[in-house]
């Protein structure tokens, strides 16, 4: 069977397609919205359209149809807040032996600057930037979820890291 | 260069652009700020719980879809359906012209309540008062089971209607007892005059007088008290037979109590209070020299000693 004879009406292959795509859209719609309960109840959505259209979608077509519908449903019903990233307290990458308390301290100010500067970036800025560096997404494919050329991608990219540096240099 | 950074930061500069930006002062904050984002969290994804969710919504949707689309087909002919509203037309008139009021207690509660003449009634527990609406202004008749008492205004002839007789008075104030498992009705007169009338048994009462019908003998006797104890959370009998007893306590406290074993010819007078139900039985039963156990939380029984 060729990738474009699957139907996505078969229950089996609408479950690979949510499992491949509705944590990117989820953490998309998040990174917009800053609300993970609404940013949940709009994948969700996505996807109960894409089972009833079944039929009208072919499976290559399957997924920038639920990342679209998710990002119109997200203009349709904007509710902002800020996105508010944790500060990972039982990350071990960090855990070495010799750090001094001082240094501890100023590095747990860093990141709450960090993710409060990340909150404040513009919505287009802040999710290239996560879908970057939290998501691990290349630039093709960030421009392939927004729906932007790739060279927009990178200039988000640039604008994002550059006021992100202006932002914790002054504050530093 | 407006991708310049992104290049960096997805490590596509060439090497000579990068070793540039290395001797770069803000290189380190650059840094920095790329290995803080890692130690960041994104909110916890749950792909099978959000999968689940979404399963059970689509399902509730496609069943919900059936049955729009499925066909109704109904089991009951259109012209029973004729019927059935004239039916409703007809019993909704007759109580609309029936317009009969009816006030009922429970258990242990009182009511109290006017009547449109602005008599007023105060319903013990476990009774029922009803009149018809309609007719009140010409004939005031009301219908009781259980125990009341009335203070009536001045005006026409006013009867209460029980299963054990009738009471009519001119303007007064009176008690009416019965119970239907009783055979004992009982009415005091606290001001005025009241006929009471069962059968061919009729007597007529003065203030301070009460009558007991009991297995059609008539009993009469003289009180003090200016309203029944009921109103003030008592209940006290004159030389009452025990069943009438009996019955006031289990009105009041929603219990049962068997009296089978014991002498149903036991008659009692005093008082018991209707908040505290141990000091009521022993105020009643020791003073009757019977003893009681309790079977249940609400069920007593009674028997000899």
């Amino acid at each position: 069977m060729s990738v474009s004879d699957m139907s996505v009406c078969e229950e089996k292959v609408f479950k690979q397609i949510f499992e491949q795509n509705s944590g990117i859209i989820r953490n998309f719609i998040f990174y917009k919205c800053g609300d993970i309960d609404q940013a949940e109840d709009l994948t969700q959505d996505a996807f109960i359209k894409l089972w009833n259209n079944c039929k009208k979608i072919p499976f290559d077509k399957a997924k920038s149809f639920v990342m679209k519908v998710a990002q119109n449903s997200f203009f349709n019903n904007v509710r902002h807040q800020k996105v508010v990233l944790e500060y990972n307290k039982n990350d071990n990458k960090t855990d070495c032996d010799h750090q001094s308390p001082e240094y501890i301290l100023e590095e747990k100010e860093f990141l709450l600057k960090l993710s409060r500067s990340i909150s404040e970036l513009p919505d287009k800025e802040r999710e290239v930037f996560l879908l970057s560096r939290k998501d691990k997404k290349t630039y093709r494919e960030i421009a392939e979820i927004i729906g932007i050329s790739q060279k927009g991608v990178e200039r988000r990219m640039h604008l994002a890291l550059k006021k992100l540096k202006e932002k914790l240099g002054t504050n530093l | 260069m407006e991708d310049f950074l992104a290049k960096w930061a997805s490590g596509d500069l060439s090497e000579n652009d990068k070793k540039v930006f290395e001797q770069n002062e803000d290189n380190k904050l650059y840094k920095d700020i790329l290995e803080g984002v890692e130690l960041l969290e994104v909110p916890e994804y749950d792909s099978d719980k959000l999968y689940a969710k979404l399963k059970s919504k689509i399902e509730d949707n496609t069943t919900a879809d059936t049955v729009k689309s499925s066909k109704v087909v109904s089991i009951i002919p259109k012209w029973v359906y004729g019927i059935a509203a004239s039916v409703i037309l007809v019993f909704g008139l007759t109580l609309f012209f029936k317009s009969e009021v009816s006030y009922s207690s429970d258990y242990g509660k009182q009511l109290s309540f006017k009547l449109p003449d602005n008599s007023e009634v105060f319903l013990n527990a476990n009774s029922k008062l009803s009149y018809d609406e309609k007719k009140w202004e010409t004939n005031r008749t009301l219908n009781l089971e259980g125990e009341a008492f009335f203070k009536v205004t001045k005006g026409s002839k006013f009867t209460v209607k029980t299963k054990k007789g009738n009471v009519s008075v001119l303007g007064t104030q009176f008690n009416v007892d019965t119970n239907s498992k009783t055979d004992v009705f009982q009415v005091n007169c606290f001001e005025g005059v009241v006929k009471v009338v069962q059968g061919n048994i009729s007597e007529i009462i003065r203030k301070g007088q009460a009558v007991r019908i009991v297995d059609k003998q008539l009993e009469k006797w003289e009180f003090n008290e200016a309203a029944p104890l009921w109103v003030t959370k008592e209940s006290s009998f004159y030389n009452s037979p025990i069943n009438q007893v009996v019955k006031a306590l289990e009105n009041q406290y929603n219990i049962k109590i068997k009296s089978s074993k014991v002498n149903d010819s036991l008659r009692f007078t005093g008082v018991f209070t209707h908040t505290d139900l141990n000091k009521a039985l022993k105020i009643v039963f020791e003073s009757l020299d019977v003893n009681y156990k309790f079977e249940g939380e609400r069920s007593i029984i009674l028997f000899n000693k």
